[in-house]
């Protein structure tokens, strides 16, 4: 599947992060782009009979609803879409409880144009070598 | 002083007891007390009433004592109590400055993000159209961000609240452990001499833990014998011991890890701030006066203490203290 083709959900509540992470996204190529300033507000839009998005990015530390909490709500209904997450923190105690969340992979605050963009393309072209080995590497 | 603190209580008590005593005789004998007593006593000698002066002086003389014991306890336990609210208030200050310390440093960091993460565009332009002038601003620009990351992300490290996992350690075992694996991190000038830290003839019994996390206990010792190497100038002996207190009065036992250097001392007008966040007498590039406090939070989170003493001239001595548990033994 191409950039320009897939849609995106960007659940931020920081208005910087979120307009960095915009702007990358369209850098890529990626053209539909849908944001969210909250879980809670992020939740309707994913309802629907089929799943409107492709990838959701999404914020682990949120006020009121938690990007893990968030994930929970979502895989309940949508168990496969590719969610990542956006922390940061790295500490074994987190990464172990977002791997048990559901995440499928995540990037580490500073955002880098480039681990952005390797990790998104590795989710939709998988090779041999699929994206769960990023978890390890950052 | 030349005498203890206890002893000069007990003193200070005595000499308010025989003033009272002395003017009440004094009383007594401008109003003929003694000789009215006397002549009672005269006339009525079948009461035996010399005998009941005695068993009366008796008791009264046991009464002071008493009374000046209580005194003296009631002055100790008061003070034990303002230290335990001293080092209360202490903490919740730390915790206190650390929540508003974390929440901005979180906020500061996401206003970071785009600078960093977008200069990257801005910096491929100019490379391709070979603005190299401006490259160099925009490299500089991004380079001070960073460095405000780098600040922000140690406030967030002094400032965690995150527990700390903790487990049973052996005091002497966990302390030479982390010792050897810092020796190599200092300069080879620098000595140590221990002090009851042979495993051989270990201060702690089987039962005998204390409750620590490996990772943040080294973190702090390192810390602390970096301070000690910087005091001598990389050259010199650090006293580390490791010693058991026990607090009179609550019945808690400690085991206080110490570390003394025989550098140049902190002058007393440094001393009451030494825990202050960004507080330094170091070059801003050596240090951000973030270590001690960071220390401090760390041990705290393990319920540990830090204290400093020191004089100028003759060195700091730094003390890690931790509450000593005991298993129960098992009866069998």
């Amino acid at each position: 599947m191409k950039l320009n083709q897939i849609r995106v959900l960007l659940v931020e509540d920081d208005y910087n992060v979120r307009k960095t992470l915009h702007i990358m996204l369209s850098e890529m190529g990626i053209k539909h782009i849908d944001e969210a300033i909250n879980g809670m507000d992020a939740l309707p839009m994913m309802e629907g009979a089929l799943c409107k998005y492709h990838l959701i990015i999404c914020d682990w530390n949120m006020p009121k609803k938690t990007g893990a909490e968030l994930l929970r709500e979502i895989r309940m209904t949508h168990p496969k879409v590719p969610f990542l997450m956006i922390t940061a923190r790295a500490d074994q105690q987190s990464i172990m409880t977002a791997k048990d969340a559901g995440v499928t992979s995540y990037i580490r605050k500073p955002i880098n144009f480039d681990h952005l963009r390797q990790h998104i393309l590795s989710i939709f072209q998988p090779k041999p070598t699929s994206a769960s080995h990023l978890l390890g590497k950052l | 002083m030349l005498i203890r603190k206890s002893q000069q209580v007990w003193f200070q008590e005595g000499v308010l007891v025989a003033c009272f005593v002395c003017g009440i005789s004094a009383l007594a004998i401008y109003f003929d007390a003694f000789d009215a007593w006397y002549r009672f006593t005269q006339q009525h000698e079948n009461w035996e009433l010399d005998e009941l002066s005695i068993i009366l002086f008796a008791f009264f003389f046991a009464c002071s004592v008493l009374s000046i014991r209580y005194n003296v306890t009631l002055k100790r336990l008061s003070q034990e109590i303002k230290d335990a609210n001293d080092i209360k208030f202490r903490h919740e200050k730390m915790a206190a400055l650390g929540q508003v310390a974390s929440g901005m440093a979180h906020e500061i960091n996401n206003a970071l993000q785009p600078t960093i993460g977008l200069s990257g565009f801005i910096r491929k332009h100019l490379e391709e159209t070979r603005r190299h002038k401006e490259l160099g601003y925009l490299d500089t620009m991004v380079q001070s961000t960073y460095h405000a990351q780098d600040i922000i992300n140690n406030v967030l490290e002094f400032s965690s609240q995150q527990a700390l996992e903790l487990s049973e350690y052996n005091p002497t075992a966990l302390f030479n452990e982390i010792l050897s694996f810092h020796r190599s991190l200092l300069p080879s000038t620098i000595e140590f001499i221990p002090e009851n830290l042979d495993k051989y003839k270990n201060l702690f019994s089987f039962e005998q833990y204390i409750k620590a996390n490996k990772t943040a206990t080294s973190q702090i010792i390192l810390n602390l014998l970096k301070n000690a190497s910087d005091a001598m100038h990389g050259k010199g002996k650090i006293h580390l011991a490791l010693n058991v207190e026990t607090s009179p009065n609550y019945r808690k036992t400690y085991v206080v890890f110490s570390i003394r250097d025989e550098g140049v001392g902190i002058p007393a007008e440094v001393m009451e701030h030494i825990f202050e966040p960004f507080f330094t007498t170091k070059d801003p590039s050596e240090g951000t006066g973030l270590g001690l406090p960071t220390v401090l939070n760390i041990a705290q989170h393990m319920d540990a203490d830090i204290s400093i003493t020191s004089h100028e001239g003759s060195g700091t001595t730094c003390r890690l203290k931790f509450p000593l548990h005991t298993k129960p033994v098992e009866i069998l």
